[in-house]
């Protein structure tokens, strides 16, 4: 009974859909008026993520009438912020244990978080409109761009530390920290394809306004597109809590209210990183994108992996 | 491959105003464009032909909001030609620097537009910031920010005190600073060089068929500027620089406004520190002689045309005019084709596209109460001052 | 003593004399300002002679003109060196008709489209497209630039036929 209610209390509440929610709102808060004071405007308010929400949930939601599928079309959203919801539970928040903990869960995040991504294809795909049908294909050329390198950036500290377990990583750096340094490479990588995967500045293309007015959303409205948004929130969270406990050595070994500011922190200097990306650019062309990804990025992040290798094969044999 | 028509317009976020582009997409690449203007068609020279010469005047101005003194000046050039009247060298003087300051303000807003277009939004609000400048610097001259309504048949309307030059002055040296860090910015970031180069391409030859104007013909490699060609005003005595581009893309046309808006500046130094003394304005007759005129103005966009033709009656026998997008227009489609969706918007903004001075021109009614016409309507002005205890029925007009 | 002559003079002169009388009543306003006569069936040619052998490369516009009797079409052409030369072409208002010159200069076809929609100027051989400027559903054989045309009338009638499809919609919208 009393599993139960914890287990409950895990998804529901912390770390699952309650604290996402909340501070996921605070996150979009603080990437916008970070976004804002950097473009030398005031930025919005603090309460004004929950208002929009609020707002977006008591309107009317419009269904166009040439879309076949209207069920998936009506569930997509709710697959998104499940899938987010489900990748929170296995990434170690405020202490080194996550809630569900078994080796190999690195993988499975990975993964999971990916279906947020799918979900925004089939979006646009069941949208109908040529504006999502752009869209749609636009996601999935960059999910192929940023994805590969993603993935090898984030594969390399967990061959350093020598597990695929997300808690033992972080606990490996919060012990050793000086071996962070050698992860710097994928650190900046996964930053870069994170705009991507977030789909921001300068890999907002999916839903480049001026060329495809809303993107894959073009057709969702109300409370629909109310949890799409919610869900790119909770996204951006645990994406940030990810790298933190990959690349930053997770809550280096504090646990409670300490470990908790401590997670906040890290996650909000993530956050502006990517808000400082944000508005030093401009979006780049699909074509460009791949480009870089591909000629960069994934170059970089073999050579991270090499890197990580020679330092667990010859330096640190040891371990 | 199959193709997808995408229509982007006649409401679209990349446009600020009304106008249809229908996409065919092969992927991404557009294969075909079909355009359609003329959703702001207001009638604006048909009811010229209804207002005696200042009150067309007054209509003119609001062809745009952008280029509104470009368009009261070349109709007042016209007027000025068909009443052969001697404009004094301060009125003419005061006309440059609102022009020029009408451009630097056009071109800065240009600016922040393609930032926005091609995802740049930082440029776009701090190009906009900076066009506070301008626009307080016109308020300061004339008290408008938008509408300056300077002129007037014969000169213009007011004239410029010391202290104004040196607020001016000051705020066209500031600028001139923030112009050049754009400038560096523009041609060394390296997303905003890769959105611009080699997008968009008009090569010189097709540049001269369609008859572009402007800084699209100019950033194809064709020196074609009035104020060189067929110097009005002042500008014949004006040391300025004529900014071409060989590029023909839409880094071209980038790098030709950035480098027009440091000309600008020149230009207003050196007015403003040599204003001519004298009168502001001279009279003209309310009726003019029978005859016509055409005259070009050089505005930020390109070059205005404005034909007048005169049956020696109280009204304009015919108003034209031609507003430099229409005939940059011809060109789009051609730009258009090749490139890639995501290219479409920066491609038609980078001729600085005005639907509303394009289409011009329709005749406005309150639904259902059908006409109003001039006299009912300034019955109508002296019954509502009077309420307000002002009376204006002793006022005479024409 | 000889003068020099004038860039406006020189250019009367290539007129007079290339196009064998085509081109009448040439007069030089002012410096850059030179206008004349033609007839509307004549245009064609003698663009295509001031684009091959006088070097007017620049269409500024074209404005249309009712006279009453005739329509009146004035090219505006520029020059290189700041010549802007205005050619009116002549044609009766019952049937004004005109050869399209977007054959020789591809920039003309907005302006020609605008003589067809606000004067109803009948211009062959314009390429397909779409009208400009007036709407999809403006009534044809109604062009307001005319000085005949009614815009009192035009606004009545346009109401009287909003009314009409609005009634039908609301009937359409009573048999569901």
């Amino acid at each position: 009974m009393t599993e139960t209610l914890w287990s409950l209390f895990y998804i529901a509440i912390y770390p699952g859909m309650f604290f996402l929610i909340a501070y996921g709102l605070f996150c979009q808060w603080f990437d916008r008026k970070l976004y804002a004071q950097m473009q030398n405007r005031r930025g919005p308010g603090l309460f004004q993520p929950l208002a929009d929400l609020v707002k977006l949930l008591s309107k009317e939601i419009v269904i166009p009438k040439n879309v076949t599928e209207v069920r998936m079309f009506k569930i997509l959203p709710y697959i998104a912020i499940a899938a987010v919801t489900t990748a929170a539970l296995m990434i170690p928040f405020e202490s080194a244990g996550s809630v569900v903990n078994f080796q190999g869960d690195l993988i499975a995040v990975l993964y999971i978080l990916t279906i947020p991504t799918v979900t925004f294809f089939l979006i646009g795909w069941s949208s109908q409109s040529p504006y999502s049908a752009i869209g749609s294909m636009r996601v999935l050329t960059q999910l192929f761009a940023y994805e590969v390198p993603l993935m090898l950036a984030m594969l390399a500290p967990a061959v350093l530390a020598g597990s695929w377990n997300t808690s033992d990583i972080s606990l490996f750096y919060a012990s050793r920290p000086l071996l962070m340094l050698v992860n710097v490479i994928g650190l900046g990588v996964s930053l870069v394809a994170l705009q991507g995967k977030l789909e921001r500045v300068p890999f907002d293309i999916p839903h480049a306004e001026t060329e495809i007015v809303g993107g894959v959303f073009t057709e969702y409205s109300g409370r629909l597109y109310g949890f799409i948004k919610l869900a790119i929130d909770m996204e951006m969270v645990v994406v940030a809590a990810l790298i933190n406990a990959v690349f930053l050595g997770g809550s280096l070994g504090l646990s409670g209210v300490l470990g908790f500011a401590l997670f906040i922190i890290k996650t909000l200097c993530i956050v502006f990183v990517l808000a400082l990306i944000k508005s030093l650019m401009a979006r780049v062309r699909i074509e460009q994108m791949l480009a870089f990804c591909w000629k960069y990025l994934a170059p970089l992040s073999i050579l991270q992996i090499i890197i990580s290798i020679v330092m667990r094969s010859i330096v640190w044999q040891g371990l | 491959m199959p193709k997808i028509t995408v229509p982007l317009g006649p409401q679209h976020p990349a446009l600020k105003e009304p106008g249809s582009f229908l996409l065919c997409l092969e992927g991404e690449q557009i294969v075909d464009a079909t355009l359609r203007l003329g959703y702001n068609h207001r009638g604006v020279e048909k009811a010229a032909e209804s207002r005696n010469y200042i009150q067309a005047m007054y209509l003119i101005e609001r062809v745009c909001g952008i280029c509104s003194h470009a368009h009261a000046t070349a109709y007042v050039m016209n007027v000025e030609e068909l009443a052969g009247a001697d404009v004094p060298k301060r009125a003419k003087a005061i006309r440059v620097i609102i022009g020029e300051l009408e451009r630097l303000h056009s071109h800065l807003l240009w600016l922040g537009v393609a930032a926005h277009e091609i995802g740049f939004d930082t440029l776009f609000m701090y190009s906009w910031r900076d066009r506070e400048m301008v626009m307080d610097a016109l308020e300061t001259i004339s008290g408008n920010r938008v509408h300056y309504s300077m002129n007037t048949p014969g000169g213009v309307r007011r004239d410029i005190t010391a202290e104004q030059v040196k607020t001016v002055l000051a705020k066209v040296e500031a600028l001139e600073r923030r112009i050049k860090y754009y400038i560096d910015l523009a041609t060394q970031e390296p997303t905003v060089i890769a959105r611009t180069k080699g997008v968009g391409v008009l090569p010189k030859d097709e540049a001269v068929k369609r008859c572009a104007a402007g800084p699209l013909a100019r950033a194809s490699g064709v020196a074609r500027d009035v104020r060189k060609d067929d110097p009005y005003l002042l500008y014949g005595e004006l040391d300025f620089k004529l900014i071409t581009s060989d590029a023909c893309d839409v880094f071209g046309r980038l790098y030709v406004r950035a480098f027009e808006m440091l000309e600008s500046c020149k230009i207003l130094k050196q007015v403003l520190n040599w204003l001519p003394e004298g009168a502001i304005s001279v009279k003209i007759p309310v009726k003019l002689p029978p005859g016509q005129a055409v005259n070009r103005y050089e505005a930020p966009r390109g070059e205005d045309v404005h034909y007048l033709k005169s049956d020696g009656g109280l009204n304009p026998a015919r108003v034209k005019v031609r507003a430099p997008t229409l005939a940059n227009f011809t060109s789009v489609d051609y730009m258009l084709k090749g490139d890639q969706l995501a290219d479409a918007a920066i491609i038609i903004a980078a001729i600085d596209p005005c639907f509303s001075c394009t289409d011009r021109a329709t005749i406005v009614t309150p639904a259902g109460t059908g006409i109003m016409s001039w006299r009912d309507m300034r019955s109508h002005g002296i019954e509502f001052y009077k309420k307000k205890g002002i009376d204006f029925s002793k006022v005479k007009v024409f | 003593m000889m003068f020099k002559k004038t860039k406006e003079e020189i250019l009367k002169e290539n007129l007079e004399t290339g196009l064998k009388g085509k081109v009448t009543d040439i007069t030089i306003r002012r410096a850059n300002r030179v206008y004349s006569m033609c007839k509307g069936e004549d245009v064609w040619d003698i663009t295509k002679y001031m684009m091959e052998k006088l070097g007017f490369d620049y269409l500024c516009t074209i404005t249309g003109a009712d006279c009453g009797e005739t329509i009146n079409i004035l090219y505006h052409w520029g020059h290189k060196d700041g010549t802007l030369f205005t050619l009116e072409a002549v044609t009766p208002a019952a049937k004004s008709e005109l050869k399209t010159i977007t054959d020789l200069i591809p920039g003309a076809v907005y302006y020609e489209r605008e003589l067809v929609d606000l004067l109803g100027v009948n211009v062959t051989g314009l390429p397909q497209g779409n009208r400009y400027p007036l709407p999809d559903d403006f009534p044809q054989g109604q062009h307001p630039l005319r000085k005949s045309w009614d815009a009192a009338k035009y606004i009545k009638d346009s109401e009287d036929r909003e009314a009409a499809v609005r009634k039908i919609q609301e009937d359409n919208a009573c048999r569901k």
